[in-house]
């Protein structure tokens, strides 16, 4: 049994009031000469029985009602199967929803042991009091609910795959949907759900999940008293922590100079010493770290090295390993494969100079008549406006399944829509002197990030006084009336960008170049920088999870590309998965924010402080309240005078 | 200057007087005085109260012979009136430590007053009266006398007495049995602090001198009722110890002790022909007295 308020349990010493009031009273006693001393002495030997027991009843009694209170004021808390818990015994399912994305992997100074390994002692300990349950396991690596034997099986070694550590992120929403279906579909009537997380904002994201968690309180609302959900939180940042993250690669002629942002937290200027394996060759690199985030552009010279090839970077562990190691793949240098296909001249030549790999070079143009599959194949990306052929459609579609990037600009005609995976709203036209502003956009990573020396792109200075809305994609940059600028839509292994509005003076300020040609340079610098040969995908990705023939290059046999990062041979491509940009986030969900989306339910939250109370089920001081109570009615009771048979007061000569 | 004598004469209550005054107090038992008086004697005597008719035996004298009988019958019969005699009351009063319990009258102050007031009646009426005190050290006697000085000799002996010692009831009710030879009445006034049973051997012992014997036992209202409410040292007055307890809790069972020995008391005296009267302090003498006096007042005593 454990004590929400063990301060409380000082109040035991009450317990001993009685006894000490009962001193102190026979300590003050008052002195009376008496006559018919022999009359008490005959009464208190005959009283001595049940008088006497009933003395000690009584005291016996108001002791233990002060310890009960005492108890009950600290709040105890014991297994949902005990005794005191006055509940109807075990549920059928207890189910643990396993928060396995790479934050935690995270450990703290107080704990050497990792979130993840104290989730799964701690539902180790939730499960003990219930050991005829069904235990339930779903991860939010594999989202798949599996049965375990007993709760000692998140320790087999032999689970390592179901339990071990990941460099995913994760959907806890998602997650925890897909374990209430599991319920409803196998028809379990009660269940305790153990939900662990760290809590991080990425994995949660209650906003853009709000429906989701809208379903979630309905389905555990319905079945309240029979499911419910306990939230184990495991949310203490770690002291101290370095993170090395991947941003880009510049390819060059036999050197390679790959963006790295380097993050610190918790310690001063120093320097980093880092090991780098290039291609199995071992090595080791200094950087001082200057600011708490930089981007960090070293130069690997590749004289010896093969053009196409693989390399990591490890930085000295910390309180959170995962996000110490990079992974990046480097391919032959190639021209650049970008071409511009536009219906309008002016927007075309805007383009094609946007889009110049070289000084004085524009980009190649596609030709207005029906695209030519092997000439589109040849692309690595392709800037579109204007000429939105249903016969192009499907030519476009594959050369975006195959890995192409593709840009996206709306038609000027209203009665154009766009693709059918991608098309605008009719044209808005601000009147006036009024334009319609971009406020927010992504800045940390995508087109619109900032610059590498930290200065954003000016888009909430860019003028629009047209636009069409795209209907579909991932919002990347939104206007202020909360309507999407830029868009992004992942097809197969490539992406569709879509903008609301063309660089012409009566759309927008576009053509000024300082919005787009960045944007479209750093397309122009990602697809240079890849060729069919190398990939870089987010480990736990739909592609990783898709991937069933692959070869570890790195660690041969040790890892799979839907669970670890690391360098893989997939389909004969040399693949670099990292974890995904969101872990590496360090903002955290406070309890209210999660449970202000479950109205209906309001589940516990088990403070991640201290693990040990998480496995205790049940507060029980309503039990000692019962027990209070009896206990002051038994000594009312006890205290009552015994019912008179007669007067026994003499009445003498009245 | 000659120093002035301290009188004890407000020992006798004078409500009580006023009530009983001008009525004898009589016992239903015969009596045997020296003198003539309100009460029965076992001896047929001069009265003009008729007791019996008597066949004539040679020898006695033949005034006594009714004439009209033999004048009716031609047999000679003796008319016989009853004697009437005074009688001797003895007071024995115990002047043990634990007659000094009582607020704001302690029970021997009470006694005192009780016997005072009793003695002065019986001497009024011309009957003897005599004094035992019981104690442990140098127990007084005062002889029964029909003198009415006689008050004031029990008055001064009593008035400065202060209760002391143990109860020593049962063995001087013996001692006074075999002491008073001719019948009378014994009052014991005490509190009665022993077994009932040696107090009622005791009692048996003067019924069998042929005493009338009539106990008045003395409670303090405190006693009686107990209503102490928080824990107290209860401290014998005669040195039998002392006691820490809760009053409330053994309360019952100590009004059940006692009311069993009253009951034991009141049980024997029945049995034994003897009088038993229980006397709170806190009320007026006179209740005392009229319990006592009732059915002693006017004709014969029941």
């Amino acid at each position: 049994m454990n004590f929400l308020q063990p301060l409380a349990l000082f109040g035991l010493l009450l317990a001993f009031a009685p006894i000490i009031i009962h001193l102190l009273n026979l300590l003050r006693h008052r002195t009376q000469a008496w006559a018919t001393t022999r009359f008490l002495l005959q009464a208190r030997k005959s009283s001595s029985r049940v008088s006497k027991l009933k003395r000690w009843l009584t005291l016996l009694f108001r002791m233990l009602a002060l310890a009960a209170l005492a108890l009950m004021l600290a709040r105890p808390m014991t297994g949902g199967d005990s005794f005191f818990s006055l509940s109807q015994g075990s549920p059928e399912a207890l189910v643990l929803v396993l928060d396995r994305s790479a934050s935690m992997e995270t450990r703290t100074e107080k704990e050497p042991k990792t979130k993840r390994e104290r989730a799964l002692e701690a539902f180790q300990a939730f499960a003990e009091p219930w050991p005829e349950s069904r235990l339930v396991v779903i991860d939010t690596a594999l989202e798949e609910p599996f049965f375990i034997d007993s709760a000692t099986s998140v320790k087999d070694p032999a689970l390592e795959r179901f339990f071990g550590p990941t460099d995913t992120a994760a959907n806890l929403p998602g997650t925890l949907l897909k374990a209430i279906d599991w319920l409803r579909e196998t028809g379990v009537g009660t269940a305790e759900i153990l939900l662990v997380s760290d809590m991080q904002t990425s994995n949660w994201e209650p906003n853009r999940n709000s429906d989701t968690l809208a379903k979630i309180d309905r389905a555990l609302s319905q079945k309240k008293d029979f499911w419910k959900l306990n939230l184990l939180q495991l949310s203490e940042p770690p002291p101290y922590n370095l993170s090395l993250a991947f941003d880009q690669i510049n390819r060059k002629p036999k050197q390679i100079e790959p963006v790295f942002n380097l993050r610190q937290k918790g310690k001063g200027n120093e320097l980093i010493r880092l090991s780098t394996n290039t291609n199995g060759k071992q090595g080791n690199l200094d950087v001082k770290l200057a600011a708490q985030s930089m981007l960090w552009r070293p130069s690997f010279d590749l004289e010896d090295e093969p053009d196409e090839g693989w390399m990591s970077i490890l930085a000295p562990n910390d309180f959170c390993p995962f996000d110490n190691t990079c992974y990046l793949t480097y391919g032959a240098t190639e021209p650049p494969k970008v071409a511009v296909r536009s219906s309008d001249p002016r927007v075309s030549l805007i383009l094609r100079a946007a889009s110049q790999t070289e000084i004085g070079k524009l980009a190649d143009t596609l030709p207005l008549t029906a695209l030519d599959q092997k000439e589109v194949n040849l692309r690595r990306l392709i800037i579109h406006q204007g000429a939105f052929d249903q016969a192009d459609e499907e030519t476009l579609r594959q050369f975006v399944e195959s890995g192409g990037s593709l840009v996206l600009f709306p038609p000027e005609s209203p009665e154009t829509s766009g693709f059918s995976f991608l098309s605008w709203d009719a044209p808005e036209k601000m009147e006036g002197e009024d334009f319609f502003l971009a406020s927010q956009w992504r800045k940390d990573s995508g087109l619109l990030a900032n610059s590498s020396d930290g200065n954003r792109l000016p888009l909430d200075h860019l003028d629009i006084k047209t636009r069409r809305i795209p209907k579909q994609g991932e919002t990347i940059a939104n206007y202020s009336d909360g309507k999407p600028f830029l868009t992004s839509l992942t097809i197969g292994k490539g992406v569709v960008y879509a903008f609301s509005t063309l660089p012409l003076d009566d759309w927008s300020g576009l053509a000024n170049g300082y919005v787009l040609v960045p944007a479209i340079q750093r397309l122009v610098e990602e697809s240079s920088s890849s060729n069919s040969f190398i990939q870089s995908w987010a480990c736990g990705g739909k592609e990783t999870k898709d991937t069933t023939l692959f070869e570890c290059i790195d660690k041969p046999n040790e890892k799979t590309p839907a669970l670890h990062a690391g360098i893989y041979k997939i389909e004969g491509r040399l693949t670099a998965v990292n974890r995904p940009k969101e872990e590496n986030e360090s903002q955290f969900l406070k309890k209210e924010e999660i449970t202000g989306k479950l109205p209906g339910i309001a589940p516990r939250v088990i403070d991640g402080e201290s693990i040990s109370d998480s496995t205790d089920r049940t507060e029980v001081w309503s039990f000692f309240l019962i027990v209070c109570l009896v206990l002051l009615l038994g000594e009312a009771f006890l205290g009552q005078p015994p019912v008179a048979k007669e007067d026994k007061t003499l009445p003498g000569n009245a | 200057m000659a120093r002035r004598r301290k009188t004890y004469f407000h020992y006798v209550d004078q409500d009580s007087l006023s009530r009983i005054s001008g009525e004898p107090l009589l016992t239903p038992f015969p009596m045997e005085g020296t003198v003539s008086g309100h009460h029965r004697s076992p001896h047929k005597g001069s009265s003009v109260e008729f007791a019996e008719y008597r066949e004539y035996t040679p020898g006695e004298d033949p005034k006594r012979m009714d004439w009209r009988v033999f004048a009716r019958t031609d047999r000679y019969y003796l008319k016989e009136y009853e004697a009437e005699t005074n009688l001797r009351s003895h007071f024995a009063l115990d002047c043990s430590a634990s007659m000094s319990f009582g607020d704001p009258e302690s029970k021997f102050e009470y006694g005192k007053k009780l016997l005072s007031t009793l003695a002065y009646l019986y001497v009024g009426q011309g009957d003897a009266v005599g004094l035992h005190t019981l104690r442990q050290k140098k127990p007084q006697v005062l002889p029964a006398k029909r003198n009415p000085s006689q008050i004031q000799e029990i008055l001064e002996l009593i008035g400065p007495l202060k209760p002391k010692g143990d109860t020593l009831l049962a063995s001087s009710l013996h001692e006074i049995a075999e002491t008073v030879r001719m019948r009378g009445m014994i009052f014991v006034i005490s509190d009665m602090l022993e077994e009932p049973s040696e107090i009622l051997d005791a009692v048996l012992h003067l019924r069998d001198r042929k005493h009338e014997v009539v106990l008045f036992h003395l409670f303090d209202a405190q006693e009686l009722e107990f209503t102490f409410d928080r824990p107290t040292r209860f401290v014998d007055l005669e040195g039998a110890g002392s006691l820490i307890t809760e009053p409330t809790v053994i309360r019952q069972e100590y009004l059940a002790r006692l009311d069993e020995h009253v009951k034991a008391l009141r049980k024997g005296c029945l049995e034994s022909q003897a009088r038993y009267h229980v006397v709170r302090t806190d009320k007026a003498l006179v209740n005392a007295i009229d319990d006592f006096s009732a059915g002693r007042i006017g004709g014969k005593a029941a």
